[in-house]
C-alpha cells in the first residue's frame, strides 16, 4: 500500500471550485473522498507551512519563518524538529520525499531530484519542467511502491503571484489536475493539500513580496485558506494535522505498510 | 558505466562488488588497501569486506586526515576501528598542514592534503592498490570508471561502482551497517568541515561541497524576496 501526499503550493479554491468541470481529477478525487478548507491559525508563509504540515510542530515549535534569514539561506539543519520522513524511515518505513519547499532548493528525502530552477522556477519552460520532471520522478518512486511518498509543486505560487486573474492561471491549473490524475492510480491513501491559498495582493493576509519587482508586478499574495481533499478518515483541521494523520494511518495499516512499527 | 549491471537486483549487485574485492585481494595480497573517509559509501565497501571475509578486514585500511574532517567523523573511525579491529592507517601531508591556509585555494589544498597525502602513503606502505568507494552515478566525470582503473603508480579497485546512492542506504539497511551520525543531520555527503555545507537539499548528492548560492540568491531576489 502506498501512502501519497500531494502538495500544491498556494492552491485555491478559489480557483478550483468554479471550474471544477474543467478539472477533472480534482471533481473525481473530491468525489470520492472529502474535502475542506483548511483556515490557517498562522501566517500564511511557505516555508513555515511545509514545516508544520510535515513535522507536526506549529511555527512557534519548528520556528522556521522564512527561506532567507540574516541574508543567509536557511537549510534543514536549521530546523530544529524531525520530520515525518526522518521519524518513519527509522522505523523502517520506505519513505520519500520529493521538492518539499519548506527551504529552497526544495528538499528530497531518499530520492535524488535536482529540483527545477533550485524550487524557483522563473519562466513557462521552468513552470513546464517543473511539472514533467516532478511527475516522472514522483512516478518513477511510485512504481517501487513505498510506505508513503510526500511531493509538492511549487510552480503554481509563482504562477499565482505574477498572474492572479489572468486566465493562464487556470491553464495551469488544468495541467496540474492531469498530472495528479497519473500519481493517484498508484496511491491507496491520499492527501492533497495547499499550504495557504491565494488572493488579490491588496487583500492578502500577507504581502510575501513587495508589489514592484525584478521580475514583474505581483497581482497576487497568500490568504489563510488551503485546500484540503483526502480518502482518510482522521480529522485534519490545521496543518500540522496532516502528520498526524500519517503516522496514524501508518499505525493502523500495520502489516500493510512496509515492515512498519 | 553498464547500464546492464547498473540494473542487476540488489543482492546481486553485492555479490557483484563481493567479487570485485574477491578479485583484488588475491590478486594484491598485501599490497592493497582500502581507502576509508568515514563516509557512507567507503564504510559499505568495509562492510562488504567483512561480509567476505567472516567478519574481518584482512587488508590495511587508509584513512587520509586532513585534520579539519568534522569531529563526528574522527569518533566515527575511532570507534570502528575499535570494533572491527581495524588495521588503521592515517596518512597526513605534514609538510604542507604546515604551510598551507586550509580552504583558502580549494582545490590546492585538496591536490596537497588528500591526494598528495593519498600518493605517499601508497608509496611509504608499498601499495600497488587501492580500493577506493566511487560510483558511476556520483557525478559525471565517473561514468566511465572501471573496476580496476590503472593509476600513475597503482591501481584503483572500484567494488562499488555499481550502487546507487538508494544501494548504499539498502546496504546499510539490510545489514544494520553503523553509520556516520552526521547523515542524519540532513548531511548527503561528507568531506572537510570548512567545505562541507550542511546541507543543500535537493541539489546533488555531492553539491553540499560547492553550492552556487549566487544563483539562488538571484532568484529570491528577482521574486522580491529582499
Amino acid at each position: 500500500m502506498t501512502f501519497l501526499v500531494i502538495g500544491i503550493d498556494a492552491a485555491t479554491w478559489k480557483i478550483i471550485k468554479p471550474n471544477i468541470n474543467e478539472l477533472k481529477n480534482f471533481r473525481r478525487l473530491m468525489k470520492i473522498g472529502r474535502y475542506k478548507t483548511l483556515i490557517l491559525n498562522e501566517k500564511p508563509i511557505s516555508a513555515s507551512a511545509w514545516c508544520s504540515i510535515f513535522s507536526g510542530k506549529t511555527p512557534e515549535e519548528h520556528k522556521h519563518k522564512a527561506f532567507v534569514e540574516n541574508g543567509n539561506l536557511k537549510t534543514r539543519d536549521d530546523i530544529k524538529v524531525d520530520f515525518i520522513w526522518d521519524i518513519l524511515h527509522k522505523q523502517n518505513y520506505d519513505v520519500r520525499a520529493l521538492n518539499i519547499p519548506f527551504v529552497i532548493p526544495p528538499y528530497n528525502f531518499n530520492c535524488k531530484f535536482k529540483p527545477v530552477g533550485y524550487g524557483l522556477p522563473e519562466t513557462p519552460d521552468e513552470w513546464q519542467e517543473e511539472l514533467e520532471k516532478v511527475t516522472s520522478k514522483a512516478i518513477e518512486i511510485l512504481e517501487e511502491k513505498p510506505d508513503l511518498l510526500c511531493v509538492v509543486y511549487s510552480l503554481l505560487d509563482r504562477i499565482q503571484h505574477f498572474h492572479w486573474n489572468e486566465p493562464i492561471v487556470l491553464e495551469w491549473y488544468k495541467r496540474i489536475d492531469s498530472v495528479i490524475g497519473k500519481l493517484i492510480l498508484y496511491a491507496d491513501k491520499f492527501i492533497i493539500i495547499s499550504d495557504h491559498g491565494f488572493c488579490d495582493r491588496d487583500d492578502a493576509e500577507v504581502q510575501t513580496l513587495p508589489e514592484k519587482t525584478p521580475r514583474g508586478e505581483i497581482k497576487g499574495d497568500h490568504d489563510k485558506e488551503a485546500i484540503l481533499i483526502t480518502n482518510i478518515d482522521y480529522d485534519i483541521e490545521k496543518l500540522q494535522d496532516v502528520f498526524y494523520a500519517i503516522m496514524e494511518e501508518m499505525k493502523n495499516g500495520q502489516g500493510n505498510y512496509g515492515n512498519g512499527i | 558505466m553498464d547500464k546492464e549491471i547498473m540494473e542487476m537486483g540488489f543482492e546481486e549487485k553485492v555479490e557483484k562488488s563481493k567479487d570485485v574485492i574477491r578479485e583484488a585481494v588475491e590478486r594484491f595480497k598485501d599490497k592493497i588497501a582500502i581507502a576509508w573517509t568515514g563516509g557512507k559509501d567507503s564504510t559499505v565497501v568495509l562492510g562488504l569486506t567483512r561480509e567476505l571475509f567472516n567478519g574481518r578486514v584482512p587488508i590495511p585500511v587508509l584513512f587520509v586526515d586532513t585534520t579539519v574532517k568534522f569531529k563526528e567523523t574522527y569518533d566515527f573511525i575511532n570507534k570502528l576501528k575499535r570494533e572491527w579491529n581495524l588495521n588503521l592507517v592515517i596518512a597526513r601531508n605534514e609538510d604542507a598542514l604546515k604551510k598551507i591556509e586550509i580552504a583558502k585555494d580549494r582545490e590546492r589544498c585538496c591536490h596537497l592534503l588528500k591526494t598528495e597525502a593519498l600518493n605517499m602513503a601508497i608509496k611509504n606502505n608499498g601499495w600497488k592498490a587501492i580500493i577506493a568507494a566511487i560510483r558511476w552515478d556520483e557525478q559525471e566525470a565517473r561514468a566511465n570508471e572501471k573496476y580496476f582503473s590503472p593509476r600513475k603508480n597503482h591501481i584503483r579497485v572500484h567494488p562499488i561502482l555499481h550502487f546507487t546512492e538508494k544501494d548504499i542506504w539498502d546496504y546499510i539497511k539490510s545489514r544494520n551497517l553503523p553509520y556516520h551520525p552526521l547523515y542524519d543531520k540532513g548531511y548527503r555527503s561528507i568531506g572537510c568541515e570548512p567545505c562541507t555545507k550542511p546541507s543543500v537539499e535537493g541539489g546533488s548528492e555531492r553539491s553540499g561541497r560547492a553550492q552556487d548560492k549566487e544563483e539562488i540568491m538571484r532568484r529570491l531576489r528577482d521574486f522580491g524576496y529582499f
